[in-house]
């Protein structure tokens, strides 16, 4: 047997790669006769290749930590994890059709609200979600997309079916990983995308391009000014946005770049003078976007942004208000949104969740804790989470105390077991657990990435993914 | 572009090259002291007087030692004007605007503050003092140089240049300030009898000895140095020169009549000028109006383009 086959061994996981034992799936059969056929050195040097060119094409995610920002090398594995392309355009149909009547379900509820007079959702889980902004009431964006970027979390169970885990509508971030992870893998494994019919994933940027042009004002002359706006350098996710700024080719600015007029138009402080923004791609929360309407202590914002925004005079991605459909509690009713709004059944189902708002369902999580996930509502990055089978000591009773206290924020999943996928580890290849974040643009057209993010668990046996918590990620091929 | 981004490119280039220059400062002014007799009313302490610094130093210091006033110069955060405040500045500067710049700009820079806060943290000796200044001059250089060839000639490259001229002319005629100031009628005879090494090293501290020599061929004085550094248009340290350069970036830039204003009565103030048989105190004037009317030029180069009006 080659290096570090022998001894591979997914469990009892689903394996990405192999359908058996040395049996590779069909969409993994090339990659796999060709990793055969190099040795432990080759490995390892393909390691070092994809390492240094981290280090040269600069690619970081920043920490926090004792008040001070630390740029990090990105943690990458060399082994794609690889997907048949039949199955991924189930997939791309199912998250289509998820954001749209996710879109649609945002649009009523700062319009008619009729999803809650027909009490599909319950009006107080709309009403007491922090999300939830009174100032976008009566507002319709362009084509009725509210969330234009989505980030979705999707994971594979035992018997291999794709869940939905969650959707990010509010700024979420990876895509520019998911870009660099490929350019990566094409210096560390050249040869193999010769003979493989992967498809490329480099047109993001041109198609967020086109999505955030989509959205401009309707009185914008043919080439809309679009720009990103970041909260500046002290950001976890500034590398991408300044990535992503260049890839466009347009401006990445500052709160204090922009400026609203009396006019209710938003203009960029150039050397020129102003220039009129037709379209902002923000990477701030809502919370900080506008000091006259939400956080006034904000520095990051623009003062009288909504007041253009609600006057049509400038497109906002993701609209304000967006994050409403963020909220986990929401998410348990996607299914039947998309039978609402689309009289369609859901393409990828939900994971099965468990509200602790209803009385009965937070009975039983009290009782099951152990073998639950327990997640707040409202909360990212896989923060004031319970993973029941791995909780420490104390930390099931604090979560029943939480739970009762704030019955509404909590809610519950079963554990899943993720799939795994070969990883190179010090001793060879490992299985390792992964997740995916494919992203969904919705303007006037929807477009879905070939493939995705893939995060991988680095260490052995765990379940979190998150960079800030031992999470690494690689590249993911559609193969054709 | 951005204001902020041009701000940013203008602040940068400012604070690295006030960097180089406080550099060569030093280490002329540290030769300087060796070529004067003991018991002239030059001191360390005068180095503290040409940065108008005295106020804060004596706050932060208890006796102006060599040491100390070496630590305040190179390395004290307190001091704005510290080699080590301005690399700092800088970086924050090139740190915000990497993505228009080429990427060895971050890569200078970033390796200058790196070694510059490793000696600021093991005090160092006088003999590695200097190779460290001089480290801090062959970084200033070798970013400049690599602007000039790796930069397009675009609008970051016009504020690097602006702001890099006119930080230079500034330290000319601070530089010259200093020569006046140690020759007034009021110093005593044995100071003013070294007149001609006060100048030479004053050249030096601006790497003009050289050129100067091949321009002047008698002994060296004052007027001579102050035609020679300020007026003579070849000299790219020259005040005239920086002058005439900032006029042609600025020219490249939208709107800048205002700015082109205020350089028309810089030009008139060196036109004016008429430094034979000049004394001492007649030099520290001029250089007292040009600095006004570089402060002037700066201000409205904000005013142009970097606080926009917001007014519609």
């Amino acid at each position: 047997m080659p290096f570090g086959w022998c001894d591979y061994d997914p469990g009892k996981f689903y394996d990405e790669l192999f359908a058996a034992a040395n049996s590779p799936r069909a969409a993994s059969k090339k990659l796999f006769s060709y990793l055969e056929t190099l040795d432990s050195e080759d490995v390892y040097n393909r390691k070092l290749t994809a390492e240094s060119a981290i280090v040269e094409q600069g690619i970081t995610f920043t920490i926090y930590s004792d008040g001070k920002n630390i740029d990090r090398a990105w943690p990458f594995d060399i082994i794609p994890r690889v997907i048949d392309a039949k199955d991924w355009e189930k997939a791309e149909s199912g998250l289509k059709q998820r954001l749209k009547a996710l879109n649609m379900f945002i649009n009523d509820l700062y319009n008619q609200q009729n999803i809650l007079k027909d009490g599909i959702v319950p009006e107080d889980v709309i009403m007491t979600s922090k999300n939830f902004r009174k100032e976008c009431l009566g507002v319709t964006p362009a084509h009725g997309a509210w969330a234009n970027i989505c980030g979705s979390d999707i994971v594979r169970d035992s018997d291999g079916t794709l869940y939905v885990l969650e959707d990010n509508l509010r700024v979420p971030s990876g895509v520019s990983y998911m870009l660099e992870n490929r350019k990566i893998t094409k210096k560390v494994f050249p040869e193999l995308f010769k003979g493989t019919s992967i498809i490329p994933v480099d047109n993001y940027p041109a198609m967020l391009f086109d999505m955030l042009t989509s959205i401009a004002p309707e009185s914008t002359h043919d080439e809309p000014e679009i720009v990103l706006l970041t909260p500046g350098i002290f950001n976890s996710a500034y590398f991408e946005h300044s990535y992503l700024a260049q890839q466009m080719g347009i401006e990445l600015v500052e709160g204090a770049d922009l400026y609203v007029g009396d006019d209710d138009y938003v203009y960029m402080k150039t050397i020129q003078g102003l220039d009129k923004v037709d379209v902002i791609y923000r990477r701030i929360d809502d919370d900080f976007i506008d000091p006259e309407v939400f956080r006034k202590d904000s520095m990051l914002g623009v003062p009288g942004l909504m007041r253009s925004w609600k006057a049509g005079k400038v497109g906002i991605a993701n609209a304000p208000g967006t994050g409403v459909a963020d909220d986990k509690v929401v998410y348990a009713y996607v299914p039947d949104m998309i039978k609402y709004y689309l009289n369609e059944e859901p393409e990828i189902p939900n994971v099965p969740t468990y509200l602790c708002r209803d009385k009965e369902q937070m009975e039983y999580v009290i009782d099951h804790l152990e073998e639950l996930v327990v997640k707040p509502a409202n909360e990212s990055g896989g923060y004031g989470m319970l993973v029941g089978p791995h909780a420490k000591e104390g930390q099931v009773e604090e979560f029943k105390k939480l739970i009762r206290e704030n019955p509404r924020n909590y809610i519950a999943q079963p554990t899943l077991a993720l799939s795994v996928t070969p990883t190179l580890t010090d001793n060879g290849f490992k299985g390792r657990h992964v997740d995916l974040r494919p992203f969904i643009l919705q303007g006037e057209d929807s477009f879905v990435t070939t493939g995705g993010l893939t995060r991988v668990a680095l260490v052995e046996g765990s379940l979190v993914v998150n960079s800030s918590q031992g999470g690494g990620s690689k590249d993911t091929w559609i193969v054709e | 572009m951005l204001s902020r981004l041009a701000s940013r490119i203008y602040w940068l280039s400012r604070y690295m090259e006030r960097s180089g220059n406080m550099a060569k400062i030093t280490n002329a002014y540290a030769n300087l002291f060796l070529d004067l007799p003991v018991g002239t009313e030059v001191g360390w302490h005068t180095l503290i007087q040409i940065n108008g610094a005295d106020k804060l130093f004596s706050k932060l210091y208890d006796e102006k030692t060599e040491d100390a006033v070496m630590d305040f110069l190179l390395f004290n955060e307190e001091n704005y004007g510290s080699i080590y405040s301005s690399i700092c500045f800088a970086r924050e500067n090139a740190r915000t605007s990497r993505e228009i710049l080429p990427s060895e700009t971050w890569e200078i820079i970033n390796s200058l503050y790196l070694v510059s806060k490793k000696e600021k943290s093991e005090r160092i000796s006088k003999s590695r003092r200097y190779l460290y200044l001089n480290n801090v001059i062959h970084n200033v250089m070798r970013l400049e140089g690599m602007l000039n060839s790796g930069l397009s000639r675009n609008n970051t490259f016009n504020f690097i240049q602006i702001g890099r001229n006119l930080e230079r002319a500034d330290t000319t005629t601070r530089m010259l300030d200093v020569g006046s100031t140690l020759l007034t009628e009021d110093r005593s005879s044995i100071l003013r009898s070294h007149e001609g090494v006060i100048w030479m090293n004053i050249l030096r501290s601006m790497n003009a000895y050289q050129m100067y020599r091949q321009e002047v061929r008698r002994r060296v004085v004052g007027e001579d140095v102050v035609r020679f550094m300020v007026h003579n248009k070849h000299f790219p340290r020259s005040v005239a020169f920086c002058i005439s350069s900032i006029r042609e970036y600025s020219m490249t830039l939208p709107n800048p009549d205002e700015v082109i204003s205020k350089i028309e009565l810089l030009e008139s103030e060196l036109h004016n000028y008429e430094p034979e048989a000049i004394t001492a105190k007649g030099i520290s004037i001029h250089m007292d109006n040009i600095q006004k009317l570089l402060a002037e030029l700066h201000n409205s180069i904000e005013d142009s383009w970097f606080n926009t009006n917001i007014d519609l």
